[in-house]
């Protein structure tokens, strides 16, 4: 029994230090990259898959479509940025407003919504993103427009203001690592398992004592304060919003990286984010000045390749093939199932002897 | 295998070879630019590149710049401030260009202007016209240089219009009123006329807005209707515009005088759209073919591209010498001496070695300044717009008086 545990914490060990290899790569980047260019990709890759993983939570765990979260970002980005300018506020103070803001607004919204079933929720997501557009195009207060712009000035941490890409850098690798580990908890907890079943069968979620209302509106309530916080890392980083940031474009920005890196797994929007937003700079970059807009066919093609082949994402294909076998079992060396079993029994066993 | 890795170092070898161009033996010049080549508003950027293009072939056709060759790299904004960002950092880090120009969204412009000034890159703008990019809050992007009028300049060239037209039509405008678009164009108008309009006199009667892409627009043409103001001053995209003046025709409301704030307006689609109907309208352009500055440089450029030259080419046509003539001045393409070179130049009608300017001012110098008791910065201050109306189908310049011979229709027959 013995070797049959230490192969387990062998393997777990493994795992947890190709995790932190990877992790120190990406702590190390920084070091070794100096071009801004580059620097920038990277933070665009943080806060897209970021807000791809907001999305998943709806999109992937619950099976709530939503294409409203560039509204989201924006309502967000507009709300702390606004507290900045017009009071004066702490930039990290008000990003904590931006989401709570965010975050009751689309609860208040979309309470009555999830009394219906069906598309509906998804169609109201795509009016309440232009609902709030058309809001702020048309109020003084919101700059109409003209958009805001955030000061700039001195590099201070205070004001999350810097004049070279590092700081966001990290920062956004902060944010991503900090959402991914909150999608897992809510992944494993008792609101990931009701989400995923209100997903499966909603009749038989309710059947079983799981209230949908509830749920769904916990996690559109979550979704919205990520997608929130997402704006304001945005706004900090451009340092200026205008309410093209809400267009429906946008918002089904957000929802590639998860479909195209697998929308079933809590790492899809992650991978998908690392591969698509790369892609994308990298065609512009080569071919917009040959063909404009070139790069753009090349990446819808690219798409669509991904979800005619691949419909369940790229993580979909990896976990059923012969990479993943390859890997798991040489690299890592992932014990059978059986060992597995043996030694979570033996656990149990001990614990009741 | 190795016939493989063969055949690819050939393919490299030619495609290196292939890549270098025959003037190798000293580095170009590289300008970069910064436009929507992508999305909805390509359009507006391939106008604009060409007229780059066009004055950076005839550059290098008389020898360059201090012998160097002048190369254009192109970035593509598509639109959106986050992508302006980016492209400005891959074109400054990436493809290290000497200088920028750009973009044709303001918004993108301020964007792309603080990325340049914290690089050290000097960046002149053709066509961005938002006042705010060289107010107080902007003093410090000090790389930053616009050649365009401010969107206060063309309102008050609009109105300075209005006042010179009694001259021709005998008839003072004493009232005016305002119909544009809720989005960002129209807000400035407004904020622009409001500033103005006391110096001159004018009575505003009505505001009368809409939201872009209207289907109808017969209350707002009613609400003129019943203010029956001696001139309309107007701002709108093309199809706004278009169906404007059709409900204008619609209502048999035929308003004495009609000034757009181009945009829509002088579209290449508008005249096309409305025909006769259009004779009458007038705007601001930057550029019109039959200016007397104009007129050769567009049969040059009509020849090349088939189309008129307009506002956006000739303006960035414009910066294109302006950028060889500091270049020159510095002898050197260190960013720090190109500013100093373009802050201290002095362009009096016409470029060393090229043409007389062909905008519809006489002179280029870029200063700081105060403009409604405002102070602004690093602005060409002698830059102003010219007022074209559809004459019999065709744009005729007829203001500043001096530059053309053509006289205002009076009142806009609308047929």
């Amino acid at each position: 029994m013995s070797e049959k545990v230490k192969a387990v914490r062998a393997y777990r060990r493994n795992v947890a230090l190709a995790l932190g290899l990877l992790l120190l790569v990406f702590v190390l980047i920084p070091v070794f990259v100096k071009s801004p260019y580059i620097l920038n990709i990277f933070v665009l890759v943080f806060y897209m898959s970021t807000l791809s993983m907001a999305w998943n939570l709806l999109g992937g765990m619950t099976g709530q479509n939503s294409l409203g979260h560039a509204a989201y970002m924006g309502l967000g980005a507009y709300a702390s940025c606004l507290l900045i300018t017009k009071a004066g506020a702490n930039p990290w103070l008000s990003a904590i407003f931006g989401m709570i803001v965010v975050g009751l607004v689309a609860g208040v919204i979309f309470y009555p919504c999830f009394i219906l079933r069906g598309p509906y929720f998804t169609l109201v997501s795509i009016a309440f993103g232009e609902a709030m557009r058309q809001f702020i195009i048309n109020s003084t207060f919101f700059g109409r427009a003209s958009g805001v712009g955030l000061p700039f000035g001195r590099d201070s941490w205070l004001d999350f203001r810097f004049g070279s890409k590092v700081p966001y850098y990290y920062v956004g690798l902060a944010m991503v690592l900090l959402i991914y580990l909150l999608m897992k908890k809510i992944e494993r907890s008792r609101m990931g398992y009701a989400l995923r079943t209100i997903r499966e069968d909603e009749d038989a979620a309710a059947a079983i004592g799981i209230n949908p209302t509830k749920y769904k509106i916990m996690a559109v309530v979550v979704s919205a304060m990520v997608a929130a916080l997402v704006g304001f890392f945005y706004a900090s980083y451009i340092r200026y919003i205008d309410p093209d940031l809400m267009v429906q474009a946008k918002s089904t920005e957000s929802v590639l990286p998860a479909v195209v890196g697998g929308a079933a797994y809590v790492e899809g929007p992650l991978v998908g984010g690392l591969i698509m937003i790369p892609l994308s700079e990298f065609l512009r970059a080569k071919y917009s000045a040959l063909l404009p807009g070139i790069n753009m066919l090349l990446y819808a093609i690219a798409l669509l390749a991904v979800i005619r082949f691949r419909p369940t994402g790229i993580l979909g294909w990896y976990m059923h093939s012969k990479t993943k076998k390859f890997v798991d079992e040489k690299l890592l060396r992932k014990p059978p199932v059986e060992v597995f079993e043996a030694v979570e029994l033996q656990k149990h066993s001990g614990k009741e002897a | 295998m190795k016939k493989m890795i063969a055949l690819l170092s050939i393919l490299a070898m030619l495609l290196t070879v292939l890549s270098v161009p025959a003037m190798a033996d000293e580095e170009p010049i590289r300008i970069g630019t910064i436009y929507a080549m992508s999305g909805g508003k390509a359009a507006i950027g391939e106008n604009i590149l060409r007229g780059i293009d066009f004055a950076v072939k005839e550059i290098n056709e008389k020898g360059g710049v201090n012998g160097r060759m002048l190369e254009v790299v192109r970035g593509d904004h598509a639109g959106d401030p986050a992508q302006g960002k980016s492209e400005a950092e891959r074109l400054i880090t990436q493809e290290h260009v000497d200088v920028m120009m750009g973009c044709h969204m303001s918004t993108v412009t301020e964007i792309v202007a603080q990325v340049c000034t914290q690089y050290g890159v000097p960046m002149i703008t053709a066509i961005s016209t938002l006042d705010r990019l060289s107010d107080p809050d902007h003093e410090a992007m000090d790389y930053f240089f616009r050649l365009c009028p401010l969107n206060s300049v063309y309102v008050k060239d609009m109105l300075e219009y209005l006042k010179d037209s009694a001259e021709q039509t005998g008839e003072e405008v004493k009232t005016i009123a305002i119909f544009t678009d809720r989005a960002a164009i129209g807000q400035e108008l407004i904020r622009c006329v409001e500033l103005y309009k006391d110096e001159y006199g004018f009575d505003l009667v009505a505001t009368v807005d809409y939201t872009s892409d209207a289907t109808d627009l017969s209350a707002q043409v009613l609400a003129l209707k019943q203010a029956n103001p001696d001139a309309i001053l107007c701002d709108s995209y093309i199809g706004d515009a278009t169906l404007f003046v059709q409900t204008l025709k619609a209502q048999n409301y035929t308003p004495k005088m009609i000034v757009a704030k181009a945009n829509g307006f002088t579209d290449p689609a508008f005249i096309g759209n409305l025909a006769n109907v259009a004779n009458g309208v007038a705007s601001v352009v930057e550029f019109n073919p039959d200016l007397i500055n104009g007129q050769e440089i567009n049969e040059e450029f009509k020849a090349e591209y088939g189309v008129n030259m307009n506002g956006h080419s000739a303006e960035s046509y414009t910066v294109v010498w302006i950028f060889k003539t500091a270049i020159e001045a510095a002898g050197t393409t260190d960013g720090a001496a190109v500013r100093d070179a373009i802050a201290a130049l002095d362009i009096q009608g016409e470029f060393p070695g090229g043409r007389k300017i062909v905008l519809p001012y006489d002179r280029i110098k870029f200063e700081d300044y105060d403009l409604a008791g405002e102070p602004h910065y690093r602005d060409n201050i002698y830059s102003s717009v010219a007022i074209a109306q559809v004459q019999d189908g065709e744009w005729k310049t007829v203001w500043p008086f001096d530059f053309t011979d053509t006289k205002i229709l009076y009142p806009a027959p609308l047929q």
